[in-house]
């Protein structure tokens, strides 16, 4: 018993030491857990924000780690920055495992489609367990929404959404408007807009009367595909049934009828780019895209020539279709955040947090064109910021913005591996067969009448169109 | 039995302190005080060479040497990208020249008169889309540009400024793989974007104007003033924002030269600032304040407004303001850069080339810079310091720790030994030669006969217990009687055993057992009370 008591005395000893002994040399080699500003956590980061956008990010994130960062222990470091569908390529090849496939970053702008495809292989955070409830609750709830995946948690962080509107050059819109009657009222609907697009090819085409047929484009989209998503949901119906696509309906038909006509008239314009490039070199008037491409309009135009003409736009709500519903679409991905250290993983919802905080979500929209996320941002800073923004198609895409926030209910895509090459394929698809059936027009032209060759060149094009479609 | 361990120890310094160190100190302390002595003295010693070899003095030197090898790494690194970026600048310029003059003689026109014909410009721009896109992938540029020496449009009012240009951006300079470039076009006739679904940048301009971006200018001047070869007449600009746009890059410019002579445009490479900081950014582990920069350096100044940045930003003195940065000599062999007003940055820097020596730009001077600021480095060496300075009091009480231990281990046994010589038992061993030698000497010293001063003195004084001893002689078995009068007749317990043929060890619990009976301690009081009986006449 003596013996017992005092082994036990002695292992006490024993362990005493050992425990002075390793809280000495913890203490000398200083990792302590969490975060520590003497030894900062370096966090990489990839956006697809470019040009003015990027300066902006740069400026942020520049604030952040001057400030938080520097406080808490926390440097963001932007390694990558490429175009949008450039950098959910490069997520796909990383959730893919591809041979080549980049390292993963700390933080990502991400869509939800690419979030699917990455949270699968276990390689991205849930985000909502370093945010209080009351911290979340301030965030517009459909943009959380949109966030979270299959397993109900939040991987996808509402940073950059937006929505989208109508960019229309005022300036040369007047002159038309002027020479035809046709007012900025009737493009709140989307045949409003094909009617303005076919007589103002019309009438720029009668401008050169020794040359026929060389009228101008009125209209751009940039995504047919979200047309197509956006108008359905107007009329009430849905264009995905699960992960296939509902086009042998009427209402897809009106679609159709509504873009394809003034296609192959010459009214839009079939680009496959961003509509904006039109917009700068005065090729359209009107062009709808997301509101984040309004740094890319800017205040004047240039001409073959290199003479240049200052304009002015406006921003109008997202058209409907006549008699449909006013549904916009809610488009634009968030952050993401890669599974890392749990210090990492912290670090990053840190600046997550304070990125969106109100302050510098303003600034982040001001800027950019973006969507406030917060419900605090859009009742409480929108209005100074439109009356204080120097650039004025920012604040007129701001009060637009406002409208459609409060009018709208926003779509939100579906979420499946496919999507993004179903999207793709769409709009392949669709400006393949219009432009060639306006080529099949333009020659028609020469034996027909408009109407004539229009019917001739149309034929068959929608259930081609269909058949194509997966 | 003393108590264990450190609390023990501590214990027992106690109690000598409590009692004024009158009784001396115990074993067990001296021993533990010695073990700490000497192994204090070892890390004395350590210490000590610690500190002539400059350890503690010098934590400012041990960076010296590995930011000294990373800028050298860096500098190299930069010296052979844009060596590269120049070669290749300079044998893109051999080819637009020579394709460009023959596309021109045979469209009927040629290079002194190139502003004549500007509707063939766009053409021009577009028949060598594909050298440069072919160029930029080849290169470690972010960027490629052909700009001629006139206008699409010389009639308007700032078409003397105006240049006809095909600038293209590659978005991800850094990503290598399968993927073709990202491209954007920056300046350029958007029908040629369009021809080849090149999408626009936002800040896209259809030309260049040379009033704001006056270095392509004056390359072309400087070509037409010296006639040195093209490898001789490429430049880099300092680093600078082109017209409309947002992002600082730096510009390898090298001009297009007919065979007659004529200068009549330039061509180049772009280095943006994200592909320098994705290139360059220093990625010394623990170093997180570090920031490389490639700047125009004039006598003891680097000119920040041209440089380029890598690294942590927010450790940098990227903001425009901050013009230059003043060099003069720091602490620990590093250099220390200093603005007015501003925090102060400590590093190294080291001159890079970029032109060949006889260049015509060759007086222009750059350095690649490694710095952090002050604070920043102060951190490192304390941080070291301190770690040390933890090392060694973990040290330290490893020391104490130990001398409690071993003393306690050490002196155990020998306080064991001591409490056994209180209480004779001649069969058990301490196991210490020493000790058990000494037991058995006093054992000996035992069996001699006592003086007979003592004897008389003895019997004078304990005459009451030798009637008591005599009494307790009848308690004695027949057996231990035996060896009691044998012991009488004044024989050894060896012999005793012999004649009773018995052990020794048999003799040993006799004697026990008769030690007990006759109220005995030791074989000494034993021959005593024997001596007595003899005297007396009882034996």
């Amino acid at each position: 018993m003596r013996e017992g008591i005092g082994g036990l005395i002695k292992k006490k000893y024993i362990a005493l030491a050992a425990l002075l002994l390793l809280s000495a040399l913890l203490a000398a080699c200083g990792k302590e857990a969490g975060l520590n500003p003497k030894r900062p956590v370096t966090l990489t980061l990839w956006h697809n924000f470019g040009g003015q956008m990027q300066a902006t990010m740069d400026e942020q994130i520049e604030s952040f780690n001057a400030t938080v960062g520097k406080e808490k222990g926390i440097i963001v470091s932007v390694t990558s920055i490429s175009g949008s569908a450039a950098l959910q390529e490069k997520l796909t090849m990383i959730a893919a495992g591809d041979p080549g496939a980049p390292e993963m970053p700390d933080i990502t702008t991400c869509y939800p489609a690419t979030a699917v495809l990455l949270a699968d292989k276990g390689l991205l955070a849930p985000i909502d367990g370093y945010f209080t409830d009351e911290e979340l609750s301030d965030y517009l709830p459909r943009f959380l929404e949109e966030g979270k995946l299959a397993d109900g948690k939040l991987y996808v962080f509402p940073f950059a959404k937006s929505t989208e509107v109508l960019f229309l050059n005022q300036t040369l819109f007047e002159k038309f408007s002027a020479a035809t009657g046709v007012t900025a009222d009737s493009l709140s609907t989307l045949e409003g807009i094909a009617d303005a697009a076919i007589k103002y090819y019309r009438w720029t085409d009668e401008e050169t009367p020794d040359t026929p047929n060389d009228g101008k484009a009125f209209f751009a989209v940039d995504s047919f595909f979200n047309l197509a998503q956006v108008g359905m949901e107007q009329m009430g119906v849905s264009l995905f049934q699960g992960e296939e696509l509902r086009l042998d309906t009427p209402e897809f038909g009106r679609i159709w009828d509504a873009v394809f006509e003034p296609a192959v008239k010459g009214g839009y314009a079939l680009y496959d780019g961003y509509s904006s490039d039109l917009s700068k070199t005065g090729d359209i008037l009107c062009s709808m895209g997301s509101t984040a491409g309004i740094l890319f309009y800017g205040d004047e135009i240039t001409y073959p020539n290199n003479t240049k003409e200052r304009v002015e736009y406006a921003v109008l709500p997202y058209p409907i279709f006549e008699g449909g519903e006013k549904v916009a679409i809610q488009r634009g991905g968030g952050l993401a955040v890669a599974k890392s250290t749990p210090e990492k993983e912290e670090a990053a919802a840190l600046f997550l947090k304070w990125f969106t905080a109100p302050e510098q979500n303003m600034r982040f929209v001001a800027s950019t064109g973006y969507l406030p996320v917060t419900g605090q941002a859009f009742t409480n800073h929108m209005e100074r910021e439109i009356a204080e923004n120097i650039n004025s198609n920012i604040q007129k895409l701001l009060r637009t913005a406002t409208v459609v926030h409060g009018e709208y209910d926003f779509y939100i895509p579906p979420v499946f591996d496919r999507f993004n090459i179903v999207g793709s394929d769409f709009k392949a698809d669709f400006l393949a067969i219009a432009q060639g059936r306006r080529e099949q027009y333009m020659e028609n032209l020469n034996t027909m009448d408009s109407e004539a060759a229009y019917e001739e060149a149309a034929r068959g094009a929608i259930e081609e169109f269909i058949a194509r479609q997966p | 039995m003393p108590k264990r361990g450190f609390i023990g120890t501590l214990g027992l310094y106690r109690e000598v302190i409590h009692r004024g160190g009158q009784n001396g100190l115990p074993m067990r302390l001296r021993l533990f005080l010695f073990l700490i002595l000497f192994l204090n003295t070892i890390m004395l010693g350590v210490l000590l060479i610690l500190f002539s070899s400059g350890v503690f003095k010098t934590g400012l030197l041990e960076h010296r040497p590995v930011l000294g090898s990373e800028l050298t790494h860096i500098a190299q690194d930069i010296y052979k990208s844009f060596g590269t970026v120049s070669v290749q600048a300079t044998d893109l310029a051999k080819e637009l020249s020579s394709e460009l003059e023959r596309n021109l003689k045979e469209r009927g026109g040629s290079a002194a008169s190139l502003q004549e014909y500007p509707d063939l410009l766009e053409c021009l721009l577009e028949d060598e889309l594909g050298r440069l896109t072919g160029a930029l992938e080849k290169s470690d540029a972010s960027g490629v540009f052909l700009m001629l020496d006139a206008t699409v449009n010389p009639a308007l009012p700032d078409g003397s400024d105006s240049r006809a240009c095909l600038y293209l951006k590659n978005m991800e300079p850094n990503i290598v793989n399968g993927m073709a470039a990202n491209l954007r076009l920056g300046f350029g006739p958007t029908a040629i974007a369009r021809n080849h679904e090149i999408q626009l940048l936002p800040q896209w301009q259809m030309e260049m104007d040379v009033g704001e971006a006056s270095g392509f200018t004056e390359v072309m001047a400087a070509a037409r003033e010296q006639k040195l070869p093209l490898s001789r007449l490429y430049r880099w600009s300092e680093a600078m924002v082109l017209p409309g746009g947002s992002e600082r890059i730096m510009l390898c410019t090298v001009p297009l030269i007919a065979s007659d002579g004529t200068v009549f445009g330039v061509c180049g490479f772009e280095v943006s600032e994200m592909l320098f900081k994705l290139s360059y950014a220093p990625e010394l582990e623990g170093y997180d304040h570090l920031l490389c920069l490639l700047s125009p350096l004039e006598e003891n100044t680097l000119r920040l407004s041209g440089a380029l940045f890598a690294g942590n930003f927010a450790a940098g003195p990227a903001a425009p303001e901050h013009t230059q940065i003043d060099i003069s000599s720091g602490s620990g062999g590093f250099y220390s850069y200093r603005q007015p007003e501003k925090e102060s940055y400590a590093g190294l820097h080291e001159t890079v080339s970029l032109y060949p020596v006889d260049s015509a730009y060759g007086d222009e001077r750059w350095a690649v810079a490694l710095m952090m600021p002050d604070e920043g480095l102060h951190t490192l060496i304390s941080a070291r310091s301190r770690s040390l300075i933890f090392g060694l009091l973990a040290l330290m009480l490893i020391n104490i720790c130990l001398a409690s231990f071993i003393s306690h281990r050490y002196i155990r046994p020998v306080a064991a030994a001591l409490e056994r010589l209180k209480k004779p038992d001649p069969a058990a061993k301490t196991k210490i030669p020493e000790i058990d030698d000494l037991i058995e000497f006093l054992a000996a010293q035992d069996e001699l006969p006592v003086p007979g001063e003592k004897k008389e003195l003895l019997m004078q004084e304990h005459s009451a217990l030798y009637q008591e001893f005599i009494k307790n002689i009848k308690s004695l078995s027949t057996a231990e009687k035996s060896v009691f009068d044998l012991y009488v007749q004044g024989h050894t317990a060896k012999e005793i055993a012999g004649i009773l043929c018995l052990s020794i060890n048999t003799i040993k619990t006799h004697n026990r057992r008769i030690y007990m009976k006759l109220n005995v301690t030791s074989r000494k009081e034993l021959m005593v009370y024997i001596q007595m009986m003899e005297e007396v006449g009882c034996g």
